[in-house]
């Protein structure tokens, strides 16, 4: 159902994020990040549908939060993928 | 039993509160590690109780708000953060231990009292004024006397902090949830509040409000940067190794809503009335000598007298003999009582929550009076 991962810097700001989201509307799910992701070893993030990931990180932004990445999910996994937040 | 010892933990507690513990005991795990339901709960649960406290405490956001064991272990945090041997500090003089014996335990750091005269809160501040100078590394000073129920002129002090730039630390242990307490509006570097006393949590529960990075007491697992074997650098990860109090944490957001649900003002403004009340009783007692504020508005509902010619602790021990619970003594502030003239005989404090009732004070004022009129158990003897 979601297919976007928001990876957070800790369990608080992710619920933070998937609180923003909720009041903007967006549906999203708090997971801990797959073991492969992870860059220093345990995290969360916060998943959201494709179609809405543009808005997903237009409401971290106007909450001034800041990702730590953002993967895309298709056939082969997660993928890392460039952000813009400017 | 007749419950005035808030001041030390509110004993009667919302009915939401112990059914909120019971609840965590049975569904919820650890926060933060785990995806499964159990975990996840408990997430949810310390979550919640961050934002209502941001809420309420005016914290930027909820990882500004760390849970702590006590309003101690939040002290100890920020003063251990802020002040370095040899520092140069400014307190109030009506401290608690919780601040005093870590600053006494750096040996080296000057400690120089802001004093004044009981409920003077213009001569507390002058003197603050006085003392904060370029050379004052941080200032720590309590919001209410856990003593004498001196309401401090903090907004003010915390004015003069912001104005010479010198970081505060709060002492909220008496004014969480009684009196209204703001991190960004004060511009304390930190305000330390214990969950069980005015906000209705068990024991064992605290809250450290962070405005600036911190320096953690302890290390271990966080759940977060596992593979670094440095703490975290964000809040509240940094100040919260090990697992949470879970049980207290989800009593305490309970006890948080019930105090936002109520209102501070409602409740700090019922205690007033009662230890109003009860001076009214105390005064007709020409046995007494009373610590209360001539101007209600300088005094919480925490107030102390002693019994002249009576030990403190006997005092304490008849109406606990009686069912009536009060603390005798020097209430682990030996500063404050040093400040007031107290320090030799200690005094027997009454404090009240939202849960006390003027008929308990009616029932209080009559034991003592049985006390007084009886001398032959003055002794301890009864």
């Amino acid at each position: 159902m979601y297919d976007n991962l928001i990876m957070c810097k800790s369990i608080t700001y992710a619920q933070r994020a998937s609180r923003a989201l909720q009041y903007a509307g967006i549906g999203n799910q708090i997971i801990r990040i797959p073991a492969g992701l992870v860059r220093s070893g345990c995290g969360y993030g916060v998943r959201v549908r494709a179609n809405q990931l543009d808005a997903a990180l237009l409401a971290m932004k106007m909450e001034k939060m800041q990702p730590i990445a953002v993967f895309e999910h298709n056939r082969n996994g997660y993928h890392e993928v460039a952000y813009d937040l400017s | 039993m007749i419950y005035l010892d808030a001041a030390a933990t509110t004993f009667q507690k919302p009915r939401t509160v112990p059914k909120a513990v019971e609840r965590a005991f049975h569904y919820m795990t650890t926060p933060g590690r785990g995806g499964y339901p159990a975990a996840e709960l408990a997430a949810e649960t310390l979550f919640r109780c961050r934002s209502e406290a941001a809420e309420l405490f005016g914290a930027p956001s909820e990882e500004a708000v760390v849970f702590t064991a006590n309003a101690t272990h939040a002290l100890n945090i920020a003063i251990k953060t802020l002040v370095h041997p040899g520092d140069h500090v400014v307190v109030s003089g009506y401290e608690h231990n919780a601040v005093m014996r870590p600053l006494h335990g750096m040996r080296t750091v000057h400690i120089q009292k802001a004093s004044a005269h009981l409920f003077n809160r213009d001569e507390l501040l002058k003197n603050f004024e006085e003392f904060i100078t370029p050379d004052i590394d941080c200032v720590i000073c309590t919001h209410v006397s856990n003593v004498f129920g001196f309401i401090l002129p903090i907004e003010e002090i915390a004015a003069l902090c912001r104005e010479r730039k010198v970081p505060l630390i709060i002492d909220a242990s008496q004014s969480a949830g009684i009196l209204p307490v703001n991190l960004q509006k004060s511009g304390a570097a930190f305000i330390a509040m214990p969950g069980h006393k005015g906000l209705y949590g068990p024991q064992g529960t605290g809250i450290l409000l962070c405005a600036r990075e911190a320096v953690p007491l302890i290390e271990g697992g966080t759940g977060s940067m596992s593979a670094s074997m440095e703490m975290p650098e964000f809040l509240p990860d940094r100040l919260e190794a090990g697992t949470q109090n879970v049980c207290g944490i989800a009593g305490l957001l309970e006890g948080i809503q019930f105090v936002r649900k109520i209102g501070i003002h409602k409740i700090g403004n019922y205690e007033k009335e009662l230890i109003n009340f009860l001076k009214k009783g105390l005064y007709a007692l020409p046995e007494l000598i009373v610590y209360g504020a001539k101007d209600g508005r300088n005094q919480s509902g925490v107030l102390s007298f002693v019994v002249k010619g009576a030990d403190c602790e006997q005092v304490a021990a008849y109406l606990a003999k009686r069912g009536i619970a009060v603390r005798a003594g020097l209430h682990c502030a030996p500063c404050a009582h040093e400040t007031v003239g107290t320090l030799g005989c200690g005094t027997i404090r009454v404090s009240v929550s939202a849960f006390n009732t003027e008929q308990e004070i009616v029932v209080f004022l009559e034991v003592l009076k049985e006390f007084l009129m009886r001398k032959d158990v003055w002794n301890g003897d009864f």
